[in-house]
């Protein structure tokens, strides 16, 4: 009998190794399994990692294309300024002239036009010409002036625009004369339904309009070898031979440089309507009232009552 | 290099893995599953797995046996998970032996009906000890890795599962040795 001095370990030499040699031979005799199912699936196995490889190659080649994969929070804060900036461009698009965000919106018109040297992007600069106007329209209409006024100086910055752009003539020529006539005809009907105040800002996108429309009237005398209207003209008249004063129409033929004298495409816009003649009229009453002794005006704090009370 | 070589992309090399366990998975799932055709599948699945996550594999203190036996395990588990308890290792004594001869077939059949009892009375630890060291063919180390337990504890496994066996398998034997018939 064996004694064991410590029970707790087993030696290798004397147990384990006759035990696993023991067992290995036990299999070997008990345990042959054919190889022939392994020599089987080998082509198959081989097969799928020679296709693994030829798609992990391709894939290896198309990461190298697309370059180094960004990281995620690029990509997430990518998504936030994309969501941020869409959300302040959808509140702004909604802003009419006056509000905080016009000016946005503008902006965002802007960059959605199509790109400098299209023969749409003037045409759409006039559509733009238009809203800018028809929210001057509206904004005269509910008596809110400084909404008026900013769609004003957005018209005018517009119609800067468009002038600019048809310098080169990409602009088919009947579309930028029929929207300067639109135009003209708007800030007209803007100067007879705004308050006085709001006068400056439609004379002078007024005046801008009809140096416009003089300048390609000019331009189209010259392309057909006719002396250039002076700048007092109608630009809108026939061209060449002398013209009839039309009875119906104060502003028609020779008609002063004073009003406007603007022939919109369907007709003759009237001179009495004109805002600046307005404003030339309310200044000419102010006037008379500080002049005529015993008539103060009631608000004396102006340079006329300063004048009376002297 | 073997191993180098199929993460390069060498069809070679892959081959040679192929060479040096294929077999050995089949004996393993041979064991542990129910059909040869079972084990065949398995050591397809196996591969399969292997070229889909060879990419992937870093020797961080596995060996690659051990990394390709822990795939087949947790197959055959999956498997395995599906059947009937002990089911799997009934098939040790019904697969027919390749070797012909009526007397040679007869013999190891009973050899082999008496192996898958003697294995059904062990722990399911010391089975799969068993199983992965002498028909997987794995070092005491990668059977570590695989089980995920110490290396010291799998040769006590063992010890323990092999001196089991031997007193069911061979008692004559085992009383011999140990005249006071007591085990370790």
């Amino acid at each position: 009998m064996r004694i064991r001095l410590f029970p707790g370990r087993i030696s290798r030499a004397a147990e384990v190794d006759p035990l696993e040699a023991w067992f290995a031979t036990r299999i070997a005799s008990a345990y042959l399994p054919d190889p022939a199912p392994v020599a089987a699936v080998r082509h198959t196995v081989l097969a799928a990692y020679r296709d693994a490889v030829a798609a992990s190659r391709i894939k290896a080649q198309d990461r190298l294309r697309m370059g180094r994969r960004r990281p995620r929070w690029v990509v997430a804060g990518a998504l936030a300024a994309s969501l941020i900036v869409g959300s302040v461009g959808f509140v702004a698009a909604s802003d009419g002239p006056g509000q905080p965000l016009y000016g946005l919106r503008l902006t965002i018109e802007s960059l959605t036009l199509p790109p400098p040297g299209s023969p749409d992007r003037p045409r759409a600069r006039l559509r733009l010409l238009d809203s800018r106007l028809t929210e001057a329209k509206q904004a005269g209409a509910r008596g809110d002036l400084r909404a008026a006024d900013a769609a004003l100086v957005a018209a005018d910055a517009q119609l800067a625009d468009i002038l600019a752009d048809s310098a080169d003539d990409t602009v088919v020529p009947g579309d930028l004369d029929q929207g300067l006539d639109r135009a003209a005809t708007v800030l007209s009907g803007l100067a007879s339904d705004l308050p006085a105040s709001a006068e400056p800002g439609v004379a002078r996108a007024l005046d801008h309009v009809n140096r416009a429309r003089h300048d390609r009237a000019a331009r189209r005398a010259a392309a057909a070898g006719a002396p250039t209207p002076p700048p007092g003209a109608d630009p809108g008249a026939p061209r060449g031979g002398k013209t009839k004063p039309d009875a119906s129409n104060p502003a028609g033929g020779g008609r002063k440089a004073g009003g406007t004298g603007l022939r919109a495409s369907g007709g003759v816009i009237p001179a009495p309507r004109d805002g600046a003649g307005k404003a030339r009229r309310h200044r000419e009453r102010e006037t008379e009232r500080v002049i005529r002794p015993g008539r103060p005006s009631s608000g004396s704090n102006g340079p006329a009552g300063r004048r009376m009370r002297r | 290099m073997a191993v180098a070589g199929a993460m390069g992309g060498d069809d070679e090399a892959f081959d040679t893995l192929y060479g040096l366990f294929g077999e050995r998975v089949y004996r393993y799932a041979l064991v542990r599953l129910r059909e040869p055709a079972d084990a065949q599948d398995l050591v397809q699945r196996v591969f399969l797995s292997v070229i889909e996550a060879l990419p992937t594999y870093e020797d961080r203190g596995v060996p690659f046996g051990a990394w390709l036996f822990r795939i087949a395990r947790n197959a055959v588990i999956d498997i395995e998970r599906g059947r009937r308890p002990h089911a799997a290792l009934d098939a040790l004594a019904e697969h027919p032996d390749p070797a012909p001869g009526p007397a040679r077939r007869a013999e190891s059949q009973a050899d082999r009906a008496l192996l898958r009892d003697a294995l059904l009375g062990l722990t399911a630890d010391q089975r799969d000890v068993v199983v992965l060291r002498f028909f997987g063919g794995l070092a005491h180390a990668e059977i570590a890795a695989v089980i995920g337990k110490r290396e010291g504890t799998v040769r006590a496994l063992q010890f323990r599962a092999l001196a089991t066996l031997r007193r069911q398998l061979d008692p004559a034997v085992w009383f011999a040795g140990e005249p006071d018939g007591a085990p370790a």
